[in-house]
């Protein structure tokens, strides 16, 4: 198999995302995966910072602090910091997650492929990112932004189904099951923690 | 080559985005910087019970220091970029002599020319409305507490308490009245008439402050300072307050004060807290640590000498 660039990869993803997720899993190159992953995710971090301001009120947590929007910046650099770790370590365990559901549901790939694979999934964040700094220079209506996040958020969704379906073996169905599983379980989990807590903390009779 | 090129021109519009971020955004829509260049409304916030020395309360609680906000008040006078200021005021008092203190920098402030603007939060009570009411403009929320223009000066007698645990207390004094208001006996007649005597004279002086700096009568003050607190609304129809407003009216109408045009720019002066210390020395390194560090060890004393300054008097 033609080995491929890294800016080949990144084309790829946006253009042929198949054929890449395929060549991806097969090489394994988990290295470009974590860079990609975090080179991305520092960058809307980095967005978020740039224009941060505005979104935060001119107080401090409680008096005597600093205002927050003056602090903002600096709570989003220790965030972006930090994050960066903890968004790898989140890449880590959703593949090892995924891997294991997608195991159980007939896949044949590797845990390191889909590593390599799941990396790659999330670059629209940079175009939607582009694309929301340009709707504010040019003071687009919000709905624009909200349409925005609606393609990155489907966008990012198919890719992550791709990359489960080329990296494990999958059917395109399973691979939306594989995907959908984790927040399925999630969600039935909070339901659940929801009537037992309401069980517990609701008084015998009414109360005003 | 035509993948690489895309890709790379991907990757290079993103950095010169995020570096356009960076340079324009205080041009952003939403964002401070309508004013002239340079030109801003400094906002210092009194909070907490007002107290003498550096401190802003232990672990980040409510205190105003009047040293630190003084130190702040001076910051801007100095900056000739600050056209106004706003004092942010959220107190219901504290010491006398502090409200004095920050209220003198703030007349100097004024003669300095910059405008001066209060804007009142949950309460601006007693040593706050002495504060207040020295600035150009005072902005109150509708349902503000201010008022409580008065004098209060509580002492304890434990006498009773210290002769049931069996205490007693040796006293060795150069005068008579060196031990006057001690909590171990009750006052006696004459130390009552030279405490009575403070009380009146501090009083006195918060009437002369409050009718000089609302330019009202001071018999009219006289009538309105019984001790009583108002809520915003009925202090503007007495005349101790000038518009209903929050903390933006207040930002704007300093800006209008000082001729500032559109949208201004805040300059916040605080002083580092812990919490400050805490975000600065992962954003900037160890070096933030040293010149931030001494005002919140001091705040660890304030607990300490809190209690007595207030039991020995203040405007509250």
């Amino acid at each position: 198999m033609k080995g491929q660039s890294l800016l080949e990869n990144i084309y790829g993803v946006f253009f042929h995302p198949i054929e890449t997720f395929r060549h991806l899993s097969a090489r394994q190159e988990v290295g470009r995966s974590m860079l990609i992953f975090s080179g991305v995710y520092l960058f809307g971090a980095l967005m978020k910072i740039a224009l941060a301001d505005p979104a935060l009120p001119p107080v401090g947590i409680w008096p005597g602090t600093p205002p927050l929007n003056e602090v903002a910046g600096d709570l989003l650099g220790i965030g972006a910091i930090i994050g960066v770790i903890l968004a790898l370590f989140f890449l880590f365990v959703a593949a090892a997650l995924f891997h294991l559901i997608a195991e159980a549901l007939g896949g044949t790939g590797t845990g390191m492929g889909l590593l390599a694979a799941l990396g790659f999934a999330f670059l629209p964040q940079l175009p939607y990112s582009i694309a929301s700094f340009v709707a504010e220079v040019l003071r687009l209506p919000t709905l624009f932004n909200r349409l925005a996040w609606l393609g990155f958020f489907a966008w990012v969704v198919v890719l992550l189904v791709l990359a489960l379906r080329e990296s494990e073996n999958l059917t395109t169905g399973r691979a939306v099951l594989a995907l959908a599983l984790p927040f399925m379980a999630l969600g039935i989990l909070t339901v659940v923690a929801a009537i037992l807590v309401a069980l517990v903390l609701l008084p015998s009779g009414f109360s005003f | 080559m035509r993948r690489k090129i895309f890709a790379g021109l991907l990757l290079a519009v993103a950095a010169a985005v995020l570096m356009a971020a960076f340079a324009l955004r205080s041009r952003l829509p939403g964002r401070p910087g309508g004013g002239v260049a340079g030109e801003s409304v400094g906002i210092i916030f009194i909070e907490g019970v007002i107290t003498g020395g550096t401190a802003e309360g232990a672990f980040g609680g409510p205190a105003a220091g009047s040293q630190a906000i003084i130190e702040q008040l001076r910051e801007a006078r100095r900056d000739p970029n600050v056209k106004a200021v706003v004092l942010r005021l959220d107190t219901p008092g504290g010491s006398a002599p502090a409200a004095q203190e920050i209220s003198v920098e703030v007349q100097r402030l004024r003669r300095a020319g910059k405008k001066v603007v209060a804007s009142m939060g949950d309460a601006a009570a007693s040593g706050g409305y002495w504060i207040a009411s020295q600035a150009d403009r005072i902005v109150a929320n509708p349902a503000t507490l201010t008022g409580s223009i008065g004098v209060i000066m509580q002492l304890i007698n434990m006498q009773e308490l210290y002769r049931k645990l069996g205490l007693a207390s040796e006293v060795i004094k150069s005068g008579p009245h060196k031990d006057m208001g001690s909590p171990t006996r009750p006052l006696t007649g004459e130390e009552r008439e030279i405490l009575q005597g403070m009380v009146d004279d501090i009083y006195q002086q918060f009437l002369q402050v409050v009718a000089e700096g609302r330019g009202l009568p001071l018999e009219k003050v006289r009538q309105l300072a019984d001790g009583r607190i108002y809520t915003g609304r009925q202090a503007k129809e007495l005349g101790l307050v000038d518009e209903l407003g929050n903390f933006y009216d207040a930002v704007r109408l300093a800006a209008s004060l000082a001729g500032i045009e559109g949208e201004p720019n805040l300059r916040y002066f605080a002083r580092p807290s812990p919490w400050d210390w805490l975000f600065r020395l992962f954003s900037q390194g160890k070096s933030a640590l040293l010149p931030s560090f001494l005002p919140w060890k001091q705040d660890l004393g304030l607990a300490l000498w809190l209690l007595p300054d207030l039991r020995e008097g203040g405007a509250r």
